[in-house]
């Protein structure tokens, strides 16, 4: 409860700074000024949102303190969770780091091992926590929309997917990831969201003939960026 | 737990007397009573009788636990924070159609 008030609160204060030029320097009849201040409230909301996975994320990395134990393979470092479960994440805003807890160590092969972590390593190099963070807010801005929501989960789905040919490109089996999956289905407490599984298994059963879905190469994780200069450009325009 | 790896066994007043020797304000023999049947129900110890008392041992080495309590923490951790501020390995394969997930098996099987 305390969570949503924050978030309101954060994206009325948001409206109101991004709002003021516009409500303070745009003639009265300027006839575009419901879409901007439709386009800097969709933008507040989308910060706010933001701004609370953000937070999540630091909780998460600082509770994670950073390991007695490192881990090294193919080049690619890693940290230890001492935690039976299988566990195998990317979290980390600025500075991403590839965790994977002792349970998984115990379960993968040297092969799946790989897969796993050059899956991850794929994740950390294209900041895929940055990423998610920003679908995942743009999910609770305009995720009742059923169109954008399929968009952006198709989007988060070939996040996963591009990862898995990051791994595949780097000398891992398609056997070898195949497993991998499956053991960390048979093991994983918390496993992903559940509409990338579709897309991920189609492309690494046959990959000849995958095709992802339309937009989904689109990187719509930056178009709530985009919002406040196309919204500050409208203005301008309009100025007498 | 220090005083009773250091100590090998222990009753109550054992323990009581060693925390006692470090505090300004002793704490009460049925305080520490209370916590060490609490640290046994966990597993941390393990207890025989002995006369009147109990003699309390650590189940478990220094290494364990501290493994075994920061895995707790890591797991309430990742339950509370949930997946949304990190990338997962896992994807949920309950969810796919069945010959989906038969292909991918049957991949699974395919050496090497």
């Amino acid at each position: 409860m305390m969570g949503r008030l924050a978030v309101v609160a954060a994206a009325i204060v948001l409206l109101l700074l991004l709002g003021c030029d516009v409500l303070v320097t745009q003639p009265v009849a300027d006839p575009w000024l419901p879409a901007e201040l439709a386009l800097f409230a969709l933008f507040a909301t989308w910060c706010a949102h933001a701004a609370r996975e953000v937070r999540i994320s630091g909780r998460l990395t600082r509770g994670l303190s950073p390991g007695k134990t490192v881990g090294q393979a193919d080049g690619v470092t890693y940290s230890v969770l001492p935690d039976a479960t299988f566990q195998a994440f990317v979290v980390g805003l600025m500075r991403p780091r590839i965790w994977l807890s002792k349970g998984s160590l115990d379960v993968l092969g040297q092969a799946e091992l790989r897969a796993v972590l050059f899956h991850e390593e794929h994740h950390r190099r294209t900041w895929a926590p940055m990423r998610t963070v920003a679908i995942t807010a743009q999910i609770r801005t305009l995720g009742r929309i059923p169109a954008i929501r399929r968009l952006l989960d198709d989007r988060l789905a070939l996040i996963e997917t591009q990862a898995d040919v990051f791994a595949l490109r780097n000398g891992v089996t398609q056997s070898a990831l195949a497993r991998a999956l499956l053991v960390a289905d048979r093991r994983s407490p918390l496993p992903a969201f559940s509409g990338g599984a579709e897309l991920r298994v189609r492309h690494l059963v046959d990959p000849e003939s995958f095709r992802a879905p339309r937009l989904a190469h689109v990187p719509f994780e930056w178009a709530f960026l985009a919002l406040p200069a196309v919204a500050l450009i409208v203005c301008h325009l309009n100025i007498r | 737990m220090r005083i009773l790896w250091r100590d090998g066994a222990s009753a109550v007043g054992g323990v009581l007397a060693s925390l006692n020797t470090r505090r300004d304000r002793p704490l009460a023999y049925t305080t520490v009573m209370t916590v060490l049947a609490r640290l046994h129900q966990k597993g941390w110890l393990s207890r025989t009788p002995a006369g009147r008392h109990f003699m309390y041992r650590a189940a478990v080495g220094e290494a364990e636990l501290v493994d075994r309590s920061t895995a707790f923490a890591v797991e309430a951790l990742l339950a509370r924070y949930g997946t949304g501020a990190l990338r997962h390995f896992a994807a949920r394969l309950g969810d796919l159609d069945p010959p989906l997930r038969e292909a991918l098996e049957r991949l699974g099987h395919r050496d090497p």
